[in-house]
This record gives C-alpha cells, sequence and structure tokens, in this order.
C-alpha cells in the first residue's frame, strides 16, 4: 500500500511553503531549500533535541565516544605529521572509524529507544501530538545527527592527513566522506527503524546482528581462492576504469546515490510498519 | 458551554485475546466522568484507546466532533492526559520535560505552569528519576493541565500516592475546572478518588461499562432497607440489587437501585415490618455494582 500520508506531509510543506513564502527574488532552489529547512526545524526541534541533548544516558554515551574517537585522531594526526605516514595509514583509521561511527550511533539511539520502552515513557511520546510519520522520521534524523557528530573527529584526521598531499587527494577524501556518510545513512535507518517497530531488545539485537553480518557473507565468498582468482582475472585489466568511476564524481553519485535509495527503501518500509502498528505500548 | 461533546465513544471494542473491553459513552463539554472498575477492568485500555495508542477493533471515536483517527494530532492538541503510573522520561530533567511537552502544544501556559512549579516546589533541574513518586506525580500533572486543555484524559491519577497528595489533586482539578472549565475522564479504582470530582459515574467489570449514571441519581436512587418478616418475603428480583435474609432472626436487608415511596408499600404486603430506609455511599454502591451476578 502506498503510503499516502508521508507524501502528503511533505507535498503540504512543499506546496504551502512555495505559494505563501514566496519573495520576489527568491529561486526555486532557494524555496526548496528553505521548505526543507521547515521540515527538519519542526522535527528536529523536538525529537532531535530530545534524544541528542535531553536524555542523559544519550548524551553521555556520545560524549565518551566522541572524546574516544577525539583522542584516537589526536593521536593519527601528530603520528602523520611528525613521522611523515603515508596517506592510506589515516585514511585507513578515517575510514574505519566513520564506518564504526556510522554504526555506533543509531546502536546507542536504539538502546536508548528501547529503554524508553521499558520504562514507559514512549507511550507518552506516542500520546503527544505528533503524527507517527513525523515522530519516525524525526528520531532517525536523530540517528543520521549522532553519527554526524561521532564522525566528524574520523573525518577530520583524513581531511588533515590530506593537506600534504595536495589537491591530488582530496577526490579521494571526499569520496570516503560521502560513502561514510551514505552507509551512517543507510545503518540509521535500517536499526532505528527496527528499534521502533519491535519491543523485544533480544529480537532487536539478533536483527541489527544479522543486518551488520550479511555484507561479510559476500566478502568471505571473495576470499575463497577460486572465487578470487576469477575475479582478478575479470577485474584486472579494468582496474583502473574502476578506480576511476570510485574517484569520479559519477561514480561517488553512483554509490551515494544507491545507498540512500537503500536507506530511503528502508525508511518506506519502517514508516509503513510503524504508522499501521496497532499498539504503541 | 460548547454543544459539541468533548468526547463521544460508539460501539468501541478493543479485544486482547479472550478479554474484550466494549464502551459506549459520551462525554460533554466541561463534564467529569469517573469511570471506576477493579484493577484488570481496562480502564487502562480505554485510555489507551483514546490517546491512539493501542486501536480498537470497531467502534468509532470522536473528539470534540472530530474523528480520532483522521485528526489525530488536531485533536491532541487540545487533550491532556496522565498515562498510568506517569511515565516521564526518566532520564531527562524536570525543566526539560516541560519544555519538550510545551513545543508540542500551541496554547501552553508557561505562567501557569512556572506558578505551579514555584507552589510544589518543584526543581526543574532535577532528573525525573531522581524525583520522588509524589513529585513525579506533580510534574504529571503540570504537563497534562499545562497546555489548558479542552479535555483531560487522567489514568489512575492518585494510585500509590499519599492522601495529602491525593486531596492535593483535587483541588488543583477543582482548581483547573474553575480557571478553563475543561472535561474530565478520571479512571480509577478508588471510589474517594472520584467520588469529589465526577459529574457521572461509569462503571466497568470485565471490559463491560455495567452502569453510566450521574452522581445526585446515583444517590437519589440507590436504598438500603432494613425490616423484619417471619418468612423469606416474595420480591419481584428486578427491583432488587440485594436481597439477604437471615432466617434465625427474622431480619431482612434489601439494596434497590430504583428507589421509590411505592416500593415500602410492596414490601408492607409482602409481611416485611419495622422498615428503615438508608442512603447509601457511593463506596457501598460500588461495591454491590461491582458483585458478580450470583
Amino acid at each position: 500500500m502506498f503510503n499516502n500520508k508521508c507524501v502528503w506531509f511533505a507535498l503540504e510543506w512543499f506546496v504551502h511553503g512555495a505559494l505563501s513564502r514566496r519573495l520576489p527574488g527568491r529561486t526555486t532552489c532557494s524555496i526548496l531549500m528553505h521548505q526543507i529547512g521547515c521540515i527538519l526545524r519542526t522535527i528536529m526541534r523536538e525529537i532531535i533535541r530530545h534524544y541528542l541533548l535531553d536524555d542523559r544516558h544519550y548524551r553521555r554515551a556520545m560524549l565518551v565516544l566522541i572524546g574516544v574517537f577525539s583522542a584516537f585522531a589526536g593521536v593519527m594526526v601528530t603520528l602523520t605529521f611528525t613521522y611523515e605516514l603515508p596517506l592510506w595509514y589515516p585514511l585507513l583509521f578515517s575510514a574505519v572509524a566513520s564506518l564504526g561511527a556510522g554504526f555506533i550511533a543509531p546502536v546507542v539511539m536504539a538502546v536508548v529507544i528501547q529503554r524508553e520502552k521499558a520504562e514507559g515513557s514512549f507511550q507518552l511520546l506516542c500520546a503527544l501530538p505528533i503524527s507517527k510519520e513525523r515522530l519516525f522520521f524525526g528520531t532517525v534524523l536523530a540517528a543520521v545527527v549522532g553519527s554526524l557528530v561521532l564522525w566528524l573527529p574520523g573525518y577530520a584526521v583524513a581531511v588533515l592527513a590530506s593537506i600534504p598531499q595536495g589537491v591530488g587527494a582530496i577526490p579521494l577524501v571526499i569520496t570516503l566522506g560521502v560513502i561514510a556518510l551514505s552507509l551512517s545513512c543507510v545503518s540509521a535507518s535500517f536499526v532505528v527503524t527496527i528499534a521502533l517497530n519491535t519491543s523485544s531488545p533480544t529480537a532487536l539485537a539478533y536483527v541489527i546482528a544479522l543486518f551488520f553480518a550479511l555484507p561479510q557473507l559476500p566478502a568471505m565468498l571473495l576470499l575463497s581462492e577460486r572465487i578470487e582468482e576469477k575475479l582478478h582475472a575479470l577485474l584486472e585489466p579494468h582496474l583502473w576504469t574502476i578506480m576511476n568511476l570510485v574517484l569520479s564524481i559519477r561514480g561517488q553519485l553512483l554509490v551515494a546515490g544507491g545507498l540512500l535509495l537503500f536507506s530511503l527503501l528502508i525508511l518506506f518500509a519502517g514508516v509503513q510498519l510503524f504508522s499501521s502498528k496497532r499498539s504503541y505500548v | 458551554m460548547s454543544e459539541t461533546p468533548a468526547l463521544e465513544i460508539e460501539q468501541m471494542e478493543k479485544r486482547y485475546g479472550e478479554f474484550s473491553l466494549r464502551v459506549n459513552v459520551t462525554v460533554r463539554s466541561g463534564e467529569v466522568l469517573g469511570v471506576v472498575g477493579p484493577n484488570g477492568s481496562g480502564k487502562t485500555t480505554l485510555i489507551r484507546c483514546l490517546l491512539g495508542l493501542v486501536k480498537p477493533e470497531r467502534g468509532r471515536i470522536r473528539f470534540f466532533g472530530l474523528d480520532l483517527e483522521r485528526h489525530e494530532v488536531a485533536i491532541k492538541r487540545r487533550v491532556g492526559f496522565i498515562l498510568e503510573g506517569a511515565p516521564l522520561f526518566r532520564r531527562v530533567r524536570a525543566g526539560d520535560v516541560l519544555r519538550f511537552c510545551a513545543g508540542f502544544y500551541p496554547h501552553w501556559d508557561w505562567d501557569m505552569v512556572r506558578s505551579w512549579m514555584h507552589q510544589f516546589q518543584l526543581d526543574g533541574s532535577k532528573e525525573v528519576a531522581e524525583l520522588s513518586k509524589g513529585m513525579r506525580a506533580q510534574l504529571g500533572l503540570i504537563v497534562a493541565f499545562g497546555s489548558r486543555p479542552d479535555l483531560l484524559l487522567l489514568d489512575e491519577p492518585t494510585a500509590g500516592l499519599d492522601p495529602g497528595t491525593r486531596r492535593w489533586f483535587v483541588e488543583l482539578a477543582r482548581g483547573a475546572l474553575a480557571d478553563f472549565g475543561p472535561a474530565i475522564l478520571l479512571t480509577s479504582h478508588i471510589m474517594a478518588d472520584v467520588e469529589d470530582l465526577a459529574d457521572r459515574i461509569a462503571f466497568l467489570r470485565q471490559g463491560e461499562l455495567l452502569l453510566v449514571e450521574s452522581k445526585e441519581r446515583l444517590c437519589q436512587n440507590w436504598r438500603r432497607i432494613r425490616g423484619r418478616c417471619r418468612a423469606r418475603p416474595r420480591l419481584d428480583s428486578n427491583e432488587w440489587v440485594a436481597i439477604e435474609y437471615e432466617a434465625i432472626c427474622g431480619e431482612i436487608h434489601l439494596v434497590t437501585s430504583c428507589w421509590q415511596e411505592g416500593l415500602l408499600d410492596r414490601l408492607w404486603e409482602a409481611g416485611v415490618t419495622e422498615v428503615t430506609v438508608q442512603r447509601l455511599s457511593l463506596e457501598e454502591i460500588y461495591s454491590y455494582v461491582m458483585r458478580p451476578p450470583s
């Protein structure tokens, strides 16, 4: 079933703003940005602030994680500049830190949601005058913002380490950022969707573990010798083409677009499930 | 006062396994309806259905003439509530809970909220988990009343509170009724809680609304009659809620829910003498209504 509510929710904001707030000299793009800003502000103002700033558990967990990531980032930057480490060292660290941040922040959020469900305050959230769709998107957005905050220290390492390499390293750093951000969106949408739609922490743990374990399956298959040989033979002539594609704007758009599309699909399924639930208790 | 009822529940049914809650009731604007019933009678399920936390299998719920399914957000902006056990965000500061809730209501009255916070000596910088049970209940009430709602849904607001805090709750609710006159649907398994506030009382047992009656009519219609007779008299069972006859001393105790002078004549004809008639307290009426049918 197509969720009319979600589409109307988005259209309502856009059309209403386009008709009522259009000022001379404002382009469609600026109106669109303004509308996106309106939606984000309305949802963010309360739900995101509630999870990111008001909730002590989430706030403290994030502060600890930011501290840990920043400390590692500081060490890596110092090593990079003092011992002139090759670029792939800090890049590898940055990639791992970014991916870690993208996965950890939504999981912390999922734990907070489950705690709220267990103590009963999630009922209060659902009983407040906010549509289920907004509550859902606000919570996902809060997870994404949490990932971003956690992602910054790791990414800062990549940016700082690329400075001595000059302009040549810029595409690689951008690629890293785009892919890490897209993966954050995927993991935030998946983890929060599951956390909002299930009331069992055990089920949540199993599903999240399965979600993160599944991508390892093809990686393990690739490691088997026969497949590796075939893949090597297949890719070798095109290796530079693939590398160039990944580093090009087109390739990045393709990967990021694919990941964002995947997270949108998860969100679409998630909001359908959440808004059609028969019980929020 | 508006003619449109604050709340209309038409043929609502919610099932949980073998348990089935069936409710058909209206709350007029400015009226206080007390729903009483023992634990497990469906009071909390009723409030959850009204707040959209659980969806009933059938029936229609309208607030201020608006359908709950279609206008959920618009309705909830005009409805204050307390959930069972007042579950507030335990790891959030009291002041932040109020600020968070205020963001969803267009008519949030910060002046009133601040004055109550001051009056109750509630520390906004403390986390909800650090507050005492009474203070949490007070905070829950401030959240419910802070938006100056047109309708309040209160699920066991005084459960587990000491008599002083209960008294305080009644005074607060009376003050709100005098100030902005909301309709109130109040559930409790303690008759005394609703006795002070309710205009009408609904008796709920095992998911069924047995009786919905105004407090005045309950007091007028229910009587206990004591008398004496030599043998168990033959009486119309439709007129009597309870008939207890003690053959040894020849005493008879009767309870009726449709009191009228004519009943005395019929008792006289049946051979009952030395008749005395007493009014029943709401607590006693509750115990008779909740008696399982013999």
